[in-house]
């Protein structure tokens, strides 16, 4: 379908931009490309939907990860998605790839998705998208505290899992891992 | 904190596969959105004034209804469905065209969860009565007409209930240890969530037990021949049991091996007595493979997707004891993308939903390939389509409350 306006292919440049890493962090919240492709769907037809309302292009980034966020947290809401997303227990690495890192991979993602839907994003905001306290409260438009308790339980639920890693730090450098920015 | 983002890095650091987004897909998706909403809002604005003038005329009425309570209707009344409350729906089940229930969220935003109201109608949906709440009901099934089998989602865990009188009243089934040999009338096989359930009410990864509930005797028993897998776990414990219309004694219970982590369908034809497993290829399961879903047609066939792949079984197949099952099952072809649910159409062919940049999609296996399933009067979403046991079809879209029936699954009709 061709766009042939001004909004069009300023959404367009956007998307092209942006579209890949939110994808990305979709994949980090659910785990499952096709879930995450759904959610990415989602978070920019909200955001074409109000383009025309768009003042502050660079608000856009925490608009779609709000979009996204909300979109997620509805979604495991459903029963039928909840059925949907049944996973069975990892199956165990095979002798030939079991390096230390793939199986540090596994079981962390494992231990991601025994997270309920709540804690596993706000630790992805904290520690994926290197969000403060404030930034992830404003995303999950819930107060500090939930985020402070939230970031507490999943980092406890995720120390009981992967044992040695360090999760002691709860404070993420200025910048964090990943940018949101264009 | 230096390893927890490296974890986080390495997951996301995983191969994508190719995107089918377009940004010009994606932005006339968000026009027609916009587009809607501009429509709803004039309509809205329109029907507020008809609101204020019959207002005007029932000023004697002492006092407005508060719309987080259910409806101010008196003992055994019964409320028109619109004055409904408003929230999403968070479950809906029909026992048959009559008979219908749904759990409606306390309140319009993301902070009630499982939180609901339920209401019951005798008539089709013409008139829905308050069956009481707010109560944390994860999801219902219906034994009955006035017969229900439900989840209690809450800080204390997952508790499975039964209610004889249309869910007015509930109560906790009490877990017995003698096994039973099969469901048999009037009872019916659940994949119950574990009394252990964490706190918070996630999934137990670990799969779920199917449990016979008797809810005359208000009884939960295992089966005296489980089936060879680890049946899928869902969030309300409710959604892993198939079963065809009018077949009562065809069961089907999907998961994954005990052994390998395949995906798997377990399928019983005498009511759960004895079961056949069939575990699908694990194409595409990098990191664990999910449970397929499976759908069942009036007359016993039964069509499993794992991943896009499309595999179908005939209700004339049999099989016993584990394996044997393997020649139940025939692909039928990848639809290219995984669906996110289907359903059997009453001539036998399934129709599955893929989620388009403006709602689902309905194709159809027809000709070698699967093309668009011409399904008419439908909304841009709805919950998946389920079959009562006289053959049925029902769906809900959940946002706006409304029910649609269909005798065909091809035409459908707002209730």
């Amino acid at each position: 379908m061709p766009m042939n306006d001004a909004e069009g292919r300023q959404f367009a440049a956007y998307f092209a931009a942006a579209h890949g890493r939110v994808r990305r962090v979709a994949y980090v919240i659910c785990g499952d490309w096709h879930w995450a492709e759904d959610l990415t769907q989602t978070a920019f037809i909200r955001l074409a939907a109000g383009w025309h309302r768009v003042e502050d292009h660079a608000a856009l980034d925490a608009y779609v990860r709000t979009c996204l966020i909300r979109a997620y947290l509805a979604e495991t809401r459903r029963v039928w998605r909840r059925r949907e997303q049944s996973w069975a227990e990892l199956p165990e690495t095979g002798a030939d790839d079991a390096s230390e890192a793939v199986t540090r991979r596994l079981v962390f993602e494992r231990a991601l998705r025994r997270l309920p839907p709540r804690q596993r994003v706000t630790l992805v905001c904290r520690y994926y998208q290197g969000l403060d306290v404030a930034q992830t409260a404003a995303a999950l438009r819930c107060s500090e505290g939930t985020v402070k308790s939230q970031t507490a339980k999943g980092l406890a639920s995720l120390r009981a899992v992967l044992g040695t890693v360090d999760l002691s730090d709860p404070d993420v450098p200025a910048g964090g891992v990943y940018s949101w920015a264009i | 904190m230096g390893d927890l983002k490296q974890l986080f890095d390495d997951v996301a650091a995983q191969p994508a596969p190719p995107s089918r987004l377009t940004s010009a897909d994606i932005f006339a998706a968000g026009r027609r959105r916009h587009r809607r909403w501009q429509t709803v809002r004039v309509g809205g604005g329109a029907a507020l004034g008809v609101l204020a003038l019959a207002g005007a005329t029932l000023l004697m009425r002492p006092q407005a209804p508060d719309p987080r309570q259910p409806p101010a209707t008196p003992a055994g009344a019964a409320s028109t469905a619109a004055a409904v409350a408003t929230g999403a729906v968070r479950f809906s089940v029909a026992a048959d065209p009559d008979h219908l229930y749904m759990g409606r969220s306390t309140c319009a935003d993301v902070s009630c969860k499982t939180r609901v109201w339920l209401y019951g109608s005798v008539d089709g949906g013409h008139e829905w009565t308050p069956r009481g709440g707010p109560a944390s009901l994860a999801a219902i099934t219906a034994v009955g007409p006035e017969t229900l089998i439900g989840v209690r989602d809450d800080t204390a865990g997952q508790t499975l209930l039964t209610s004889r009188d249309g869910g007015r009243d509930w109560t906790p089934v009490r877990d017995v240890t003698a096994p039973a040999g099969h469901v048999g009338a009037g009872r019916a096989l659940v994949c119950a969530p574990a009394d252990s359930a964490p706190a918070d009410g996630a999934p137990a990864d670990g799969g779920c037990v199917p449990r016979v509930v008797d809810p005359a005797a208000g009884t939960a028993a295992p089966l005296a021949d489980e089936p060879s897998l680890t049946v899928a776990a869902s969030g309300a414990g409710l959604a892993a049991v198939t079963t065809a219309p009018g077949h009562p004694d065809m069961l089907w219970l999907t998961g994954v091996t005990a052994d390998s982590g395949a995906p798997a369908v377990a399928r019983s034809t005498d009511a759960g007595a004895s079961w056949d497993t069939y575990a699908f290829p694990k194409t595409g399961c990098h990191t664990g493979c999910r449970a397929p879903q499976v759908v069942a047609g009036a007359d016993g066939v039964a069509y499993a997707t794992v991943g896009d792949r499309v595999y179908r079984s005939t209700g004339s197949d049999t099989g016993s004891g584990t394996g044997s099952g393997a020649r139940s099952w025939a692909l039928v072809g990848s639809v290219g993308r995984e669906p996110a649910w289907s359903f059997v159409l009453g001539d036998g062919r399934q129709v599955l939903a893929v989620n388009g940049p403006d709602g689902w999609t309905f194709v159809s296996r027809s000709g070698g390939t699967f093309r668009d399933a011409r399904i008419t009067g439908l909304p841009d979403r709805v919950a998946p389509v389920r079959r009562t046991a006289d053959g049925w079809f029902y769906t809900v879209d959940d946002e706006a409350g409304r029910w649609y029936g269909s005798a065909d699954g091809l035409t459908w009709a707002a209730l």
